[in-house]
């Protein structure tokens, strides 16, 4: 498992660049409940 | 987006099947649409806006009567009638096609009940491949393409959109707009969302977080196994002691084994003892007949002359081995001299004895007569008789003495044994005081048994209980240290999106400052191009766009614009948000989007000259114009240089009531002839044809 004190930065831009992924698809999504979920997925499947 | 055709059936005041298809070409790109007032300009503007997004024009008129006037008179009463308008537009290498309808049921003369609506959406990629969409889900796929908030900047009434911006949060809906249309919202929402996906985070990490009970469940199980610790250290004292009383009993039923057979030596020796004195007293008996028995025997013995007794006797008591006949006057006499007899007794004068042996003498037994002699033998001859019986007596009497001595002496002996065993009296008293400890010890040493034993289980169960905490502590901290590693890796996640938040506030601050950059140059590029004054934009951090110009100080201040400019500055604005996103789109494939401009009357309040510059140079801006012109407005369009950018000319003729204001018939003059721009007739209702103008 990751370390909190150790983290990559490349990763940190593909977490980043996701998110922005998300926000293009979602973009009218009212509900940001949406958009929490599916960032809290990217992070669950990026960072394990 | 480029837009290919729309076409109306029965919508509003287009009557019947009706299209028009717009300029699609590269250099040619420009749609010029004229009509007279109420002609239907504004409908087509609302057309595309109905179509696509389902939205209308604040000003559109009478927006639940949709379906043809017409239509909806040459139908009979209960009719259902339905209308549509038809969107084909290209985007992204993809044709759409969407179509949305309405239906209504004529319920009198005039009138029709509410309108339904649907929608349909078709698109086919590049491969051929066909997706078709209703409804929300159509409007969602083209909300997708370009916001619906977007849409009305792109898609907008000349006279109207200073309004429009303008109204209440009209600026900052624009603001918002140009925020969204150069991608900066998109980053702006971003990290809202990061916040609160942040916020919800350190929620779950505080839930799962129990680092506190943890080290408190630690605490009560490190307190627990101390006491775990005391108990198994009293308890293996208590078994400790256990053991030791245990061994000390062992050797207390050894010592009192021992005591027990120094008690029956003790006994047996007493009866010893009492039996030797017994024999003694019987001996001392036996000894004191003897002495008399002895007595008379030597009495007999003189008696009977019997010298060489009297001899033995005197050796045995005297030790002398002879005493001759001649000696026996003077061996009476030594004896009376003595004052001691054979026998051993006193001989004092006066005594019974000294005067029986006396006598002896007197009647000159030892030196008498022979008549004496006789006398003395006929009672020599019954005492002989008496002295032998007297003599069986004695020797019986020697071996009695002789057996009880031996008796006793065998008692002695086991006495001495009895006293080894218990060495003597100190001992045996000893012993009786030991056996009495012994016994005491023994009874406390049972007691404390039994209290150790309580004791003991008692701390057993206090071991068990405390075993039992302390499993239920384990077993509690095992499933925190599972729910804190879940945490900790919730935390990498928080961190990574912290990290992230970082990165996009960056990314933004930067990308706001190139694009304010651009955009600011770029407005005040197109503003100048449209206008003489040489004012400049700024654009404030949430991108609401003002005109300056600089004082004789140099200080910037903002410009009072007036109505023509202020159409300028929004056009500057429009025209450089498409001019950003057409380049960007042509060079690649960047998040901005192209997107066509449609105006309705486009000069309203612009005079001939800038109503020119718009023309010329919008199309320049963007990859598709549509101009919707009212025939005042001819002059600028067609000005040569305008004139070689429009791709596709319609003109909407007009059918007006005569009876109404237009009572006269109108033309309009095009570079490519002469066409009917209004006919007014008898009691006709008010519609329009589309005509499309060969170019």
């Amino acid at each position: 498992m990751t370390e909190a004190n150790d983290i990559d930065k490349n990763l940190v831009i593909e977490v980043a660049q996701g998110i922005l992924e998300i926000e293009d698809q979602l973009m009218h999504q009212v509900n940001p409940r949406e958009v929490h979920e599916k960032i809290l997925k990217l992070l669950n499947e990026k960072i394990k | 987006m480029k837009l290919n055709q729309i076409e109306f059936q029965d919508w509003r005041c287009f009557t019947g099947n009706q299209t028009i298809r717009f300029a699609t070409d590269h250099g040619k790109s420009v749609t010029a649409l004229w009509g007279a007032n109420s002609s239907g300009k504004t409908t087509i503007l609302n057309g595309i806006l109905w179509a696509l997004w389902g939205t209308l024009t604040e000003d559109f008129q009478n927006p639940e009567s949709l379906v043809s006037d017409i239509a909806i008179l040459s139908a009979g009463e209960g009719e259902t009638l339905s209308a549509y308008v038809e969107v084909k537009f290209e985007h992204g290498g993809k044709r759409y096609t969407m179509r949305r309808s309405c239906s209504q049921k004529k319920n009198n003369s005039t009138n029709a009940d509410d309108l339904e609506t649907h929608a349909r959406l078709m698109i086919v990629d590049a491969l051929g491949e066909t997706f078709t969409y209703l409804n929300s889900d159509a409007f969602s796929v083209i909300d997708q393409i370009l916001p619906k908030i977007l849409a009305t900047y792109f898609f907008f009434n000349g006279e109207k959109f200073r309004l429009q911006v303008q109204s209440a949060h009209g600026e900052k809906t624009f603001a918002d707009a140009v925020r969204q249309v150069i991608g900066l919202t998109k980053y702006e929402r971003a990290l809202k969302h990061i916040v609160k996906a942040k916020q919800e985070l350190d929620l779950t990490i505080s839930s799962l977080d129990k680092n506190e009970e943890r080290r408190k469940l630690i605490d009560l199980k490190s307190h627990d196994e101390h006491l775990q610790a005391g108990y198994v250290d009293r308890i293996n004292a208590l078994e400790d002691e256990c053991d030791i009383l245990k061994k000390r009993f062992d050797v207390i039923a050894i010592e009192q084994a021992k005591f027990h057979e120094v008690k029956v030596d003790i006994l047996a020796r007493q009866g010893v003892e009492a039996e030797i004195k017994i024999r003694k007293a019987i001996l001392a008996n036996l000894q004191d007949s003897r002495t008399g028995l002895l007595g008379n025997l030597f009495a007999l013995n003189v008696l009977l002359g019997n010298e060489a007794e009297v001899r033995v006797l005197a050796e045995n008591h005297r030790r002398q081995k002879h005493i001759p006949a001649d000696f026996k006057k003077s061996f009476i006499d030594d004896l009376l001299s003595s004052g001691s007899c054979i026998c051993g007794c006193e001989l004092v004068e006066g005594s019974e004895q000294y005067r029986k042996v006396n006598s002896r003498l007197n009647e000159g037994a030892l030196g008498g007569t022979e008549e004496s002699w006789t006398k003395l033998s006929v009672e020599l001859g019954a005492v002989t008789t008496r002295y032998e019986s007297l003599r069986g007596n004695f020797e019986e009497l020697n071996a009695k003495i002789y057996s009880e001595d031996k008796a006793i002496q065998v008692l002695m002996e086991k006495l001495s044994i009895f006293d080894e065993n218990i060495l003597g009296v100190a001992a045996i008293d000893e012993a009786r005081i030991a056996i009495v400890d012994l016994e005491t010890e023994r009874k406390d040493n049972v007691a404390r048994q039994i209290e150790l034993t309580q004791q003991k289980e008692e701390k057993s169960q206090e071991l068990s209980k405390c075993n039992k905490r302390i499993d239920d502590y384990e077993n509690e901290i095992k499933k925190i240290e599972i729910k804190n590693k879940e945490a900790k890796l919730i935390s990498v996640r928080r961190q990574y999106l912290s990290d992230a938040l970082s990165h996009l506030e960056k990314e933004l601050a930067e990308l706001k400052e190139s694009l304010r950059d651009e955009l600011e140059m770029s407005i005040t590029t197109i503003f100048r191009s449209f206008s003489n004054n040489s004012y400049f934009a700024e654009l404030d951090k949430d991108f609401s766009l003002k005109l300056c110009s600089k004082d004789a100080n140099g200080v910037s201040r903002e410009a009072a614009l007036g109505t023509g400019e202020t159409q300028l500055k929004y056009y500057s604005f429009i025209a450089a948000l498409s001019k950003m996103n057409y380049e960007s789109s042509v060079n690649s494939e960047s998040i901005h989007q192209s997107f066509p401009i449609m105006v309705d009357a486009p000069f309203s309040y612009l005079d001939t000259d800038l109503s020119r510059r718009v023309a010329l140079k919008l199309p320049e801006m963007t990859h598709q114009v549509i101009f919707l012109n009212l025939k005042k407005e001819l002059d600028t369009m067609i000005e040569p240089e305008v004139a070689k950018s429009v791709g596709a000319v319609s003109v909407l003729t007009f059918f007006v009531n005569r009876s109404a204001e237009i009572k006269v018939s109108e033309n309009i003059d095009l570079p490519q002839g002469q066409f009917k721009y209004v006919i007014a007739q008898e009691n006709s209702p008010r519609y329009t044809e589309i005509n499309s103008v060969k170019v």
